[in-house]
């Protein structure tokens, strides 16, 4: 016992035996810890005591704890109640939702830019009230003026009776013409009218004409014949 | 009527053609054997072909045993032999069969089935032994044995998970083993 004791002290294979058993050994020094086997007893006396040993737990792991079941856990998340912050977080742990909510954002932001560059490139609509820009209007003049115009453009006596029925039109804003310098008298937008208004005279009645006698008065006619 | 008989006397029996002295050597060492073709085959199905190769090739040269060596010895040397011999075997082909010769042999061999109820109170036995053994086995070698045999963890891991060295894990599993089995042998299995 002692001598065989001595032996495998001598051999020092004791780490060897354990890697040999549980199979962690590389293929060349297995092979070299069986050659040892085979030509030393007292190894050979020592490698079965251990694998006897060996096989003992190993047999009682598979006969008492291998057939043991393995418990299985049921955790009840449905009946747990959520707070607003669990139920969010799981929203946003579905995988389309982030992307989703990201591409929305992204599609409100560049229509709302497009919106108000739009807006921006629009033109002021004039105002129609107090526009000053190419605001043209009928002139309402009291007294006949003729302006001395030295151009081709239209020359114009107006006379025109304001009346208390005249009322002061706007037109869309249209350049103005140039006018001579010492024209002080705009020029009327309508010539044709102008014209039709500066050739008809309107017959100056007597004030004692009662407005329902429409009829001329000879003698009228005859002063105007008479003057021929 | 064997069990009070040595192991040497036994083989003497048997060398006379006593069959039934062979069987009763055989039912002493089946075990033993069987863990040694086990730890060096690793498969159970492999180390139970081999101890029964072992034990007719036992059989087949009681005439050259001289005594010299324990039985045990002799047994286990044949053992280790035939491991050796399965091994380079298994290296050719995949499959090993047993030829009509041999499975007429070893069926007089074959030891006692493991369902029989005195197999089964001696491994429940056994088994409470082992538990009782293991249990008291000191922190440091019980957590190594633990690790190896339950968790089936490499050297490597149990020595970075303990923090200890390589070597140190294998001392420590060489000497949890020497340990089980001093108490394993200090106390036999006995079934009333």
């Amino acid at each position: 016992m002692e001598r065989e004791r001595s032996q495998i002290e001598r051999c020092a294979i004791s780490e060897e035996i354990v890697a040999y058993l549980y199979a962690e050994m590389s293929a060349p020094k297995r092979d070299a810890f069986e050659n040892h086997l085979v030509d030393c007893a007292a190894c050979i006396d020592e490698f079965a005591e251990m694998s006897h040993a060996r096989y003992s737990v190993y047999e009682w792991q598979h006969e008492e704890f291998a057939p043991l079941a393995t418990p299985r856990f049921e955790i009840p998340y449905e009946s747990q109640r959520q707070g607003f912050f669990d139920g969010l977080t799981g929203l946003l742990s579905i995988r389309w939702v982030v992307p989703a909510v990201a591409m929305g954002l992204i599609v409100v932001a560049v229509t709302v830019g497009l919106l108000g560059s739009a807006e921006s490139e629009l033109p002021n609509p004039p105002a129609l009230a107090d526009s000053k820009v190419g605001e043209a209007t009928v002139p309402t003049v009291s007294s006949p003026t003729v302006a001395q115009a030295g151009t081709q453009d239209l020359k114009t006596a107006i006379d025109v009776r304001s009346s208390k029925s005249a009322a002061k039109r706007t037109v869309p804003a249209k350049p103005v013409r140039t006018v001579n310098a010492k024209s002080t008298v705009p020029l009327p937008r309508d010539p044709v009218r102008a014209i039709a208004a500066a050739s008809v005279r309107a017959p100056v009645l007597s004030s004692e004409v009662e407005v329902a006698d429409r009829s001329l008065r000879l003698s009228d006619i005859f002063d105007s014949e008479g003057t021929r | 009527m064997f069990f009070n008989l040595t192991d040497e006397e036994l083989v003497q029996l048997a060398i006379t053609k006593d069959r039934e002295a062979f069987g009763e050597l055989v039912r002493r060492w089946e075990r033993k054997i069987f863990a040694l073709c086990f730890g060096m085959l690793g498969r159970e199905d492999d180390a139970r072909d081999a101890a029964q190769e072992a034990f007719i090739a036992a059989y087949r040269n009681l005439q050259k045993f001289r005594g010299e060596a324990k039985v045990s010895s002799w047994l286990h040397r044949i053992a280790v032999n035939q491991c050796l011999t399965t091994k380079r075997r298994q290296k050719w082909r995949a499959e090993e069969y047993l030829n009509d010769d041999d499975e007429a042999e070893t069926r007089f061999f074959v030891a006692a089935a493991n369902t029989s109820p005195r197999n089964l109170a001696e491994q429940g036995e056994r088994l409470k032994l082992v538990r009782l053994a293991v249990g008291t086995l000191p922190l440091d070698l019980r957590q190594v044995v633990v690790m190896k045999e339950f968790e089936e963890m490499t050297f490597q891991e149990i020595s970075d998970t303990l923090d200890v060295p390589l070597s140190t894990v294998k001392s420590r599993l060489y000497t949890a083993l020497k340990q089980l089995k001093m108490k394993l042998e200090r106390t036999p299995v006995e079934v009333v």
